[in-house]
């Protein structure tokens, strides 16, 4: 690695350990720097900022860099996979089949004892059958645009079902399918954060297929003429992915435009080699899931605005810039 | 060593693209297939590197479907006419890619990636971001890719290239036909689709002629290029000379079938 990339990452990451600090501070019921650091030493431990600190704000804030950092390391591997940069977990369907499928948990059945596996292993079958089916039709349509297409039409699909669940479903459930559909990390405990922590795990399996995204960004052919099984390798990545968002999904409903923009940013700023694109991706993910949610807690407290209505209203107009600006070089 | 075609004959959709193909590739020459479009030379192509598969085909006398991906990728490269890349690699870092099948350091992979930017003289375009270079730049760094991955074992290497020489101009054509004559010299076979008849003629060791999926002549340029070959193929009147002791062909007019 280049002393220049080395620096940027220990930036990154000098950013995402500050703007924790400033989350776990900020927010409601302010708390001093010296009191967060008493309370993480095991001081004060019956206090209220404990309370605070270790059983709200800490798991929110973990949720937000996983849930970022897997959001985003999933696009850029999603992009590489398509060989297109507009291809996108929420963009291509993904987010959304795995939220009618957390939506159908949720209205259907809902009974069974252990609601936060059921809801995640359901999400992640919703998020991996509807990256089978895009990838299915965009192969027989032929072209990656037939595929983008192809995630646009199952995108209504899945919102039009969950439409139709919305209007069958009682009031109470009516909340949760509609927490959904937002995205928000206000419920935020570690029982998410063990499942959560299944992220970084995936994100370290990403990097692992680095030198295969590259050669998959030359096109199929060449890809195998460089030593990659284009099967499995596809089955591999397309599997990881769905874990990823699914679980996202599943822990903090649809969150936009993370997985579309932050590889973006990263290929501008510090190169399109995936060896750069997916840890950089994962780092920028966590940071800006974190600070809109912090944003998002801070805005209209001590209400709060659903982090999903945040990153979309962020990310649409940013990336309406980054087409305009792009001159045809996205490649489409 | 070498890439035996037996026999081969490839389908698709019932429709048959090549038929009955037998072609022996050598290392330390150079074969060139040509024929008018839609003859099968890409087709012929795409199956001898692997990149199709059909029975037949054999390197060393094992099939080459029995290799591991990335072990045939250690021995044959291959370059497709066009190219997908719509990420903004940088130069450099398109070279570095044909290095993937071979897990070498990436200090050595550097120095070969070094060394191929001065053969082909890319010096002033290592730095240069991919998406933004013109068709020619992009081919010649392409054509730079597929030397990175054959650069340190030249002597056992089969190199295919589709249409190479199309969007280069004149001197980086000469640069081209340069540094893969210096590949079959260290023992590299090297077999290439052009549409340019009098250069495959003055740069090939052997011509493969294709009509229809068949091969219709196949050997030393002189035996190939004559006026009643390029009429049979090609449906076209030509004036046949001799310059650089190859034969030269000037298209003269259309003949009516």
């Amino acid at each position: 690695m280049s002393s220049n990339k080395a620096i940027k990452f220990s930036l990154l990451i000098i950013f995402l350990v500050a703007w924790s600090v400033i989350s776990l501070s900020v927010g409601a019921a302010q708390v001093s720097i010296p009191d967060i650091i008493a309370v993480l030493q095991g001081f004060k431990v019956d206090s209220l900022q404990s309370t605070i600190i270790i059983e709200i704000r800490l798991p929110r804030i973990l949720l937000a860099i996983f849930v970022g950092a897997g959001i985003a390391a999933s696009g850029a591997a999603i992009q590489g996979l398509f060989r297109n940069p507009l291809a996108d977990p929420a963009l291509i369907g993904v987010s959304s089949g795995a939220a009618l499928f957390a939506a159908l948990y949720l209205v259907v059945s809902g009974f069974f004892f252990n609601v936060l596996y059921g809801l995640a292993a359901s999400a992640f079958l919703g998020g991996l059958l509807t990256t089978c089916l895009v990838l299915e039709v965009g192969r027989r349509g032929g072209t990656n645009s037939a595929m983008l297409l192809a995630g646009v039409a199952i995108n209504a699909i899945a919102i039009a079902c969950i439409g139709f669940l919305s209007y069958i479903s009682t009031d109470m459930q009516l909340r949760s399918v509609a927490f959904w559909a937002l995205g928000s990390l206000g419920g935020a405990d570690w029982n998410k954060i063990y499942v959560a922590s299944l992220i970084p795990l995936i994100i370290i399996a990403l990097s692992l297929e680095s030198a295969r995204l590259n050669a998959i960004t030359l096109g199929e052919t060449e890809a195998i003429h460089l030593g990659v099984s284009i099967g499995s390798f596809r089955v591999r990545i397309i599997f990881l992915t769905a874990l990823a968002v699914s679980i996202g999904v599943a822990l903090t409903g649809v969150i936009a435009f993370i997985g579309l923009v932050v590889p973006h940013l990263v290929r501008l700023t510090m190169g399109s080699t995936h060896q750069t694109v997916i840890p950089a991706s994962a780092l920028v993910g966590g940071l800006l899931l974190l600070v809109a949610d912090t944003a998002s807690r801070m805005l209209f407290a001590p209400a709060e605005l659903p982090v999903g209505i945040l990153t979309a209203l962020i990310g649409g107009p940013f990336f309406v810039f980054l087409i305009m600006r792009s001159k045809g070089s996205l490649g489409i | 060593m070498s890439l035996k075609l037996t026999d081969v004959s490839y389908t698709v959709d019932r429709k048959r693209l090549l038929s009955d193909i037998n072609v022996s590739i050598q290392p330390g020459k150079i074969n060139s297939f040509i024929g008018p479009n839609g003859a099968g030379k890409t087709t012929l192509l795409r199956v001898a590197s692997g990149a199709l598969s059909a029975l037949g085909v054999t390197l060393n006398s094992i099939p080459l479907t029995e290799f591991a991906l990335d072990d045939r990728a250690r021995k044959v490269a291959c370059l497709n006419q066009s190219s997908e890349l719509e990420f903004p690699f940088k130069c450099f870092e398109v070279l570095r890619l044909g290095r993937i099948p071979h897990r070498t350091s990436r200090r050595y992979d550097e120095r070969i990636v070094e060394e191929v930017i001065n053969r082909l003289g890319l010096d002033g375009l290592a730095d240069r971001i991919y998406t933004t270079m013109s068709g020619g730049e992009k081919q010649r760094v392409q054509i730079g890719r597929i030397l990175c991955q054959v650069w340190d074992n030249i002597d056992s290497a089969f190199v295919f290239f589709d249409e190479p020489t199309a969007e280069l101009d004149l001197a980086h054509q000469l640069v081209f036909f340069d540094v893969i004559k210096m590949l079959a010299a260290k023992g590299a076979s090297v077999s290439l689709v052009l549409h340019d008849i009098n250069l495959a003629s003055r740069f090939s060791d052997d011509l493969v002629l294709l009509k229809s999926g068949r091969i219709l002549a196949m050997g030393h340029p002189r035996e190939v290029v004559t006026k009643e070959n390029i009429r049979l193929t090609f449906s076209v009147e030509a004036e046949v000379q001799s310059l650089f002791c190859r034969p030269t062909i000037q298209a003269i007019s259309v003949v009516a079938d």
